[in-house]
């Protein structure tokens, strides 16, 4: 061969496969839209507690973006920081925990989703769960008294309304605290409790097309109606269907855990079985479980049916042979 | 309608052409120069340049007067002259009328066409009246303004055709028409301008046996030929927007002068359509006959392709127009486990790069498939895709 003068082809271009045009959505963009998202609910979580939210955010976020670095070292694969993919997983890891979580927990928490929950699977786009919901489990079966926010918070007027309604009867909240709980006057997830902000960026996200929007509305749709079939059997034993929405993460986990693309199926049938057994297990979680907020485990649970979900796909042109 | 992929343009651009070339790079493709073909030698208009043995493909001829500069593997280099150059022989036309098929077939190869696409067996054939790609722009005006020589084009292709059925897909709307063909409307939006598609919309069918379906380029090129007994020695393509009809062999940079394109370092210069076409390394290079589209595509106009993992958004499964599963077969592809490519029906792939125009992680999926099909002996768009 020829050595061929590298002078002799300037001006140099660009030599791309096709296409030559492109959407526009990236990875990049999808992380910076998910942290557009988060933001109305972060405001609200910076300004009812301050540098404590602060605190554990940051550190979340931190330790993510510094273990995603040394794992990626490890693995001699490309750095890819930039992306903003670990710095998320970090921010939806801070928003489950209680405000008042040590500084040990969250790193443990968030070193342990981004190993245990992305690189030992090999990295972006290989992990089966949803990387913060890893850590997340880890930590609430290791540490549950530390997990849980009304042990950790001692003088606050709100309430913990998944405590109340699960041992002070399903009438314990009244529809007038409903506006409160949308605004997040709640105990739980540092983030998670403020489901009006939420529900914004959620929509945001779907707006831009950041997430499918089958993944929320067959999840949403699925816990309401399954609520609604438990409170008509029985009112005076299961909740309002609505409180399944207005309590716990099942927002939060709608727009953020459950569209974690890696982890959730990819056809169109896939993805809405997944909304759909992922809410019904939300429901019956927090219906007969032990855990008090079903949507973070149903969500896991609903991870391990991704592979089976991918088997179901579409005939190809001319139908298969 | 997603914008990008509109194929019509509202207004009329007719089709210019370049005066004052002074240099023409006339590609082969693996044709051999012709007996007394070389350096420094005078040739007029229309000689026969170069040959090939395959009988599908056409010859090669001079478009202007001029003398020949450099012959490479590539391309024959031609200095234009206005007048032919002293000791050059003029070229006749070619009666065309009153040969039989297999006469047609030999006189069209010596005049540069490439015949096989009008004499495949088939029931219907369909033209394809569609601007193929985005960034091409010449299908309305050709259809509008040229109608006699794609007319001539299809006198021909009836004696050469064994259909019985003529279709001419056009976009909704249209009034274009031709002679003893049936119009099919569609609705003009990439990618119904391919032929699955395209032949989806006409028969309702998952199958092209029977039918066979010629871009209306093809049908232009040969009815360049027959209208004047010619060699096929120009072409028609879409520059920027603009229609250009200009010789064979026109060098890229004098058409993206033409144009008025100036091209920067780290600009992408596209040789066909924004979809399929290919960039191009340098601008010393002259278009074939069957280049549709020169385009400009500045630097950081789109995210640049990466070798990003998938991330299994699903994306491009909801975008393959051949419902296949872009995700899986460019991962089988990446990890060169070509069994899994064939289980995913990597050959029903026709390289519409939609999936790599939704691609969030940007990955190089044409290349992870002409990889594969290369290494599986499927056709790729580099050597013609089938039907
Ligand atoms: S290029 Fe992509 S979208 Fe187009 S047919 Fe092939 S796999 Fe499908
Ligand atoms: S669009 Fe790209 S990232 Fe998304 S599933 Fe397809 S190949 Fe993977």
């Amino acid at each position: 061969m020829p050595q061929t003068d590298i002078t002799s082809l300037k001006p140099l271009f660009v030599v791309e496969t096709p296409p030559y045009i492109h959407n526009g959505v990236t990875i990049h963009g999808m992380m910076r839209d998910t942290l557009l998202a988060l933001a109305p609910a972060m405001i609200l979580a910076l300004m009812a507690h301050g540098v404590a939210a602060f605190r554990v955010m940051a550190l979340a976020a931190g330790v993510s973006v510094l273990v995603e670095a040394m794992c990626v070292r490890i693995a001699g694969q490309k750095l890819r920081i930039e992306d903003g993919t670990a710095l998320i997983s970090g921010l939806l890891l801070a928003f489950m925990l209680p405000v008042q979580a040590p500084w040990w927990l969250v790193t443990v928490g968030a070193a342990l989703s981004m190993i245990l929950g992305k690189h030992v699977f090999g990295g972006l786009g290989a992990n089966p769960l949803c990387t913060p919901l890893v850590g997340w489990a880890c930590l609430s079966i290791s540490w549950p008294k530390y997990m849980n926010p009304s042990a950790m918070v001692l003088n606050t007027d709100f309430l913990d309304p998944l405590l109340r309604l699960k041992f002070f009867g399903t009438q314990s909240i009244s529809p007038e605290t409903y506006k409160a709980l949308l605004m997040g006057e709640q105990l739980g997830g540092l983030g998670s409790v403020y489901i009006g902000a939420l529900l914004l960026g959620g929509i945001f996200l779907v707006a831009r097309r950041a997430v499918r929007w089958e993944i929320p509305v067959a999840y949403l749709l699925t816990v309401y109606a399954l609520g609604f079939l438990l409170w008509h059997i029985d009112p005076a034993r299961y909740i309002a269907p609505e409180l399944y929405l207005l309590t716990g993460s099942t927002v939060f986990a709608a727009f953020f855990l459950a569209t974690d693309h890696p982890s959730s199926p990819f056809s169109i049938w896939g993805i809405a079985l997944f909304g759909v057994l992922a809410g019904a297990m939300t429901v019956l979680i927090r219906a007969y479980g032990t855990h008090l907020d079903g949507a973070p485990f149903a969500i896991l649970l609903a991870n391990l049916f991704t592979p089976l979900l991918d088997m179901i796909r579409p005939v190809p042109w001319g139908g298969r042979k | 309608m997603k914008l990008p992929f509109i194929l019509t343009v509202p207004d009329k651009r007719p089709l210019e052409e370049l005066h004052g070339i002074t240099t023409l790079l006339v590609p082969l493709r693996g044709h051999t120069p012709a007996p007394g073909i070389k350096k420094r030698v005078a040739v007029a208009a229309n000689t026969l340049l170069a040959v090939h043995p395959d009988m599908s493909l056409g010859e090669i001829h001079a478009p202007c007067h001029g003398v020949i500069k450099d012959i490479t593997t590539r391309h024959i280099e031609i200095t234009c002259s206005e007048t032919p150059p002293e000791g050059s022989q003029p070229v006749a036309p070619v009666d065309l009328s009153g040969l039989d098929e297999q006469a047609l077939c030999s006189a069209l190869k010596e005049l540069g066409v490439s015949v096989r696409p009008f004499t495949r067996p088939c029931k219907t054939f369909v033209i394809n009246g569609l601007n193929p790609e985005p960034g091409m722009v010449y299908a309305e005006e050709v259809l509008s303004s040229h109608k006699e020589i794609l007319e001539a084009a299809l006198a021909l292709v009836k004696r050469l055709s064994p259909a019985t059925e003529y279709v001419l897909a056009l976009p909704a709307g249209s009034h274009s028409s031709l002679d003893g063909v049936r119009n099919h409307f569609v609705k003009p939006e990439y990618p119904i301008s391919l032929a699955r598609p395209l032949i989806k919309s006409l028969t309702g069918k998952e199958s092209s046996a029977d039918i066979t379906m010629v871009r209306l380029h093809d049908l232009f090129g040969l009815g360049l030929v027959a209208s004047s007994g010619l060699p096929r020695t120009r072409t028609v393509l879409s520059v920027q927007g603009r229609n250009f009809l200009v010789p064979v062999g026109t060098p890229v940079q004098t058409l993206l002068d033409a144009a008025l394109v100036s091209v920067k370092p780290g600009d992408t210069v596209v040789l066909g359509g924004a979809m399929r076409g290919q960039a191009l390394s340098v601008l010393r290079r002259g278009i074939d006959k069957d280049s549709e589209a020169l385009l400009h595509i500045p630097a950081k106009s789109k995210p640049p392709l990466e070798d990003n993992p998938c991330i299994n958004c699903g994306a491009c499964i909801y975008a393959c127009p051949m419902r296949l599963r872009p995700n899986m077969l460019s991962r089988y592809a990446e990890f060169e486990q070509y069994e899994g490519c064939t289980k995913e029906y990597l050959n029903r792939c026709i390289e519409c790069g939609l999936c790599g125009y939704v691609c969030p992680a940007c990955r190089p999926m044409q290349q992870y498939f002409r990889n594969a099909k290369k290494a599986l002996g499927i056709e790729t768009l580099q050597r013609r895709l089938p039907l």
